[in-house]
């Protein structure tokens, strides 16, 4: 059989669609008007430098678990991922869960902050954040929601003042960073971090970028904006569209000592679970979480593979210790309408229970 | 459709009507002998041009985030339409369709082969905009290496008219030697500094080469397993039957076999050593623009270095202490926030004591599953 029967009429047919959808849909790309970052009221609270820690506007009519859940979002890319759109957003969800929600905006480091480090991030700006919200709450201890590297971070941080943390929420967390399936781990193997930084200063947002794209480069610089073409004369499916594409290109740069750690230590050291790992002269042993733990993971995750998260398990000092795992990617546990359903009663139903 | 829109393509979409009803007339007359690469440039693609060109500065007030992302659209309606040409360009009976495909990708096999000989220097124009396709990796490398460096991305084309076989051989061991002569004279320091720099950048440029050689291997493999992929389709769904059906399995063939690439020890090393290169380029430059802002008086990259670590650790020291204040404060004051506080301290240990309590064996070793942990899958279940 001739594998391939495309009768010149229909090739026809499919350029001209294709070509007047190219056409108008450059007038709806034009009225598409501003793409929102965030939609979820918020107020700031406290702040510091570059970095912001918001609360958010809880619903009126919701009872509010009494602890707080602070979400520590990653370094790369914008925490506005949680609260993209009015029917995409955890943070709606989890307000809606009845939670008190607080959130680090890290802002955009320039050249004066290369030397932030991890310490300077983990046991200075999230250490002093969980005490503002302490203070402002009357509590010894708050929950906190890690998200990603955040999560990595959130571990740390527990780790490290298990006596600050009532209970560890972790969501698509890289914690066993060699994995077989790790491309990034992979790539990260032969990359001279320190040559980078000490040439680079901070690490461009852009390199980041590009690293994530070339995990899937066919589809995500390609094949993506062939399939948008087919949404180009839907307005809300084009903004929809664009607010993720102004999310994945807001990478800011990234500090140069942070990324120097992170990557000597997580990625090339696997430090984390293989032992030894310091952050500002203290041992970071993840036998010390104590607190409850629910360890959210995307199966489809093709940048933290499940097995990653998954490894947590292993290596926790509690014994209360659950995992949740979502039918999605990395990005569609945030925004798919299934997970909106899912994620963050799940996570509001958890933490009452430990409340 | 209506042609309020300012940006409507009907006049271009007619122009390319016209062209197409004409090559059918065409190959109609000729039966069938004539072949996609003697037709002219693509017109689809050149009237895609044409009509970016004249409606793109009507757009020229949307913000960079909207033209950026209707200048990759653009850039994939080309490559697309130059696909749609040499696939469905041969009208007729099953057999030229057939043979157009592989005539298409034995071509797409020699351009692949060129693009990793000569970076895309010497691409055949008219699988240039279809290349673009698979020069994606290398095009986006440049790109960002661009917005980091003082050197534009392609800066290193016009430095290898020799192809990269002359360079990987004779050509670059006499380089070598050549730039490994001793500095002569009172500008000696400065001459092999200069000729360090330049071996850097041949460095560089040999392990963008490798890396392109190796994609362009990749993209060989492509079109193999793209057969294979369609053999498969044609077996449980039928033929391909239409274009977007034919490009999406066409993606998630090269997808796969750059995966499998991407994930072995040869990509890692390869990429460690395009990126390290580069950087070692980047590095020895900024040393060399110090020098020259230092015998002008003006601040150097190093002495801002040096005041960035200076100022991060007093702020450091500062915040310290500070704290150590605020803690002498609340014990003096005596408030219900220190006594807080001072609980809290005694039920739980300082981060240097739960260090300590820790043993390294139970830090490294996975720990014993708890019969009160509970998996994922039946926490969902049971939702």
């Amino acid at each position: 059989m001739i594998p391939v029967q495309i009768r010149p009429d229909q090739a026809l047919e499919e350029l001209t669609n294709f070509s007047q959808k190219l056409g108008h849909g450059l007038q709806n790309l034009m009225e598409v008007g501003d793409i929102p970052t965030g939609v979820t009221p918020k107020e700031p609270v406290y702040h510091e430098d570059k970095m912001v820690l918001y609360r958010f506007q809880p619903p009126a009519q919701k009872v509010q678990n009494r602890i707080p859940v602070l979400i520590v979002y990653a370094l790369v890319n914008r925490p506005y991922m949680t609260d993209l759109q009015e029917n995409r957003s955890t943070v709606r969800g989890l307000l809606d869960a009845g939670l008190d929600v607080y959130l680090i905006d890290w802002g955009y480091p320039d050249r004066a902050d290369r030397y932030v480090g991890l310490d300077d991030y983990i046991n200075g700006y999230i250490d002093r954040c969980v005490d503002v919200i302490r203070r402002r709450h009357d509590i010894d201890a708050v929950n906190i929601l890690g998200i990603c590297q955040g999560g990595t971070f959130s571990l740390c941080y527990s780790a490290m003042h298990p006596e600050k943390v009532a209970n560890l929420v972790t969501m698509v967390t890289p914690v066993d960073f060699h994995t077989p399936d790790n491309m990034l781990t992979k790539w990260a193997r032969n990359i001279d971090v320190d040559l980078m930084v000490d040439t680079l200063g901070n690490v461009p947002g852009e390199l980041l970028n590009w690293t994530f794209l070339m995990l899937k480069p066919y589809q995500l610089a390609g094949q993506k904006y062939m399939n948008m073409v087919d949404l180009l004369d839907n307005p809300k499916q084009l903004k929809n569209f664009l607010g993720m594409e102004k999310w994945i290109f807001d990478s800011p740069d990234q500090t140069g000592e942070a990324y120097r750690q992170f990557i000597k230590d997580f990625y090339q050291g696997n430090r984390l679970i293989k032992g030894g790992l310091q952050i500002g002269g203290n041992d970071v042993a993840l036998g010390n979480i104590s607190m409850p733990v629910l360890n959210v993971y995307a199966m489809q995750d093709h940048l933290v593979p499940p097995a990653a998260s998954q490894a947590l398990k292993h290596y926790v000092g509690t014994d209360d210790y659950t995992e949740l795992s979502f039918p999605g990617g990395h990005i569609g546990i945030y925004v798919s309408s299934r997970a909106q359903k899912e994620v963050p009663p799940a996570i509001g139903s958890w933490l009452d229970e430990r409340t | 459709m209506t042609d309020s829109n300012p940006f409507s393509p009907e006049s271009w979409l007619d122009a390319q009507r016209k062209y197409w009803d004409a090559w059918m007339d065409m190959t109609r007359q000729v039966g069938g002998a004539a072949t996609a690469s003697q037709a002219p440039d693509n017109p689809w693609v050149s009237a895609l041009e044409q009509w970016w060109k004249a409606v793109s500065p009507m757009a020229g007030g949307s913000p960079p985030l909207l033209q950026d992302f209707f200048d990759k659209l653009i850039g994939m309606g080309k490559s697309y339409f130059s696909m749609a040409e040499r696939v469905a360009g041969m009208p007729g009976n099953n057999q030229k369709a057939g043979d157009a495909v592989s005539d298409w990708l034995d071509q797409m096999r020699k351009a692949c082969d060129a693009w990793g000989a000569s970076l895309g220097a010497q691409q055949d124009p008219h699988m240039r905009d279809f290349m673009s396709f698979w020069d994606m990796p290398l095009d986006t490398w440049q790109r960002t290496m661009s917005s980091f460096s003082p050197f534009p991305g392609d800066f290193l084309k016009a430095l290898h008219p020799e192809g990269a076989d002359a360079m990987a051989g004779d050509m670059r061991e006499h380089l070598d030697r050549f730039l490994s002569m001793p500095g002569v004279g009172y500008s000696r320091e400065s001459q092999e500094q200069y000729q360090h720099l330049a071996r850097l950048v041949l460095d560089y440029q040999k392990a963008m080469q490798d890396y392109a050689i190796a994609l362009s291997k990749v993209g060989v493999k492509s079109t193999d397993r793209f057969q294979e992929k369609l053999a498969e389709t044609t077996a449980s769904d039928g033929p391909v039957s239409s274009l977007r059906a034919f490009y999406d399995l066409w993606v998630d063939a090269c997808e796969e076999v750059y995966g499998d690439f991407a994930m072995t020890d040869e990509y890692s090393e390869m990429y460690g050593e395009m990126v390290n290169a580069l950087m070692a380029v980047k590095h020895h430059g900024s040393l060399l623009v110090d020098e020259m802002l230092e015998s002008m008086n003006m601040p150097t990259h190093r002495e801002i270095n040096t005041l960035h670590r200076r100022h991060h650790e007093t702020r450091r020291d500062l915040r310290a202490l500070r704290n150590e204040v605020e803690q002498l404060r609340d014990e003096l004051r005596g408030s219900s926030t220190a006594q807080t506080a001072r609980t809290t301290r005694k039920k739980a240990p300082t981060r240097k004591t739960a260090a300590k309590k820790t043993t390294p064996a139970k830090s490294v070793a996975p720990k014993k599953r708890s019969a009160k942990k509970t998996t994922a899958r039946k926490t969902t279940q049971k939702r």
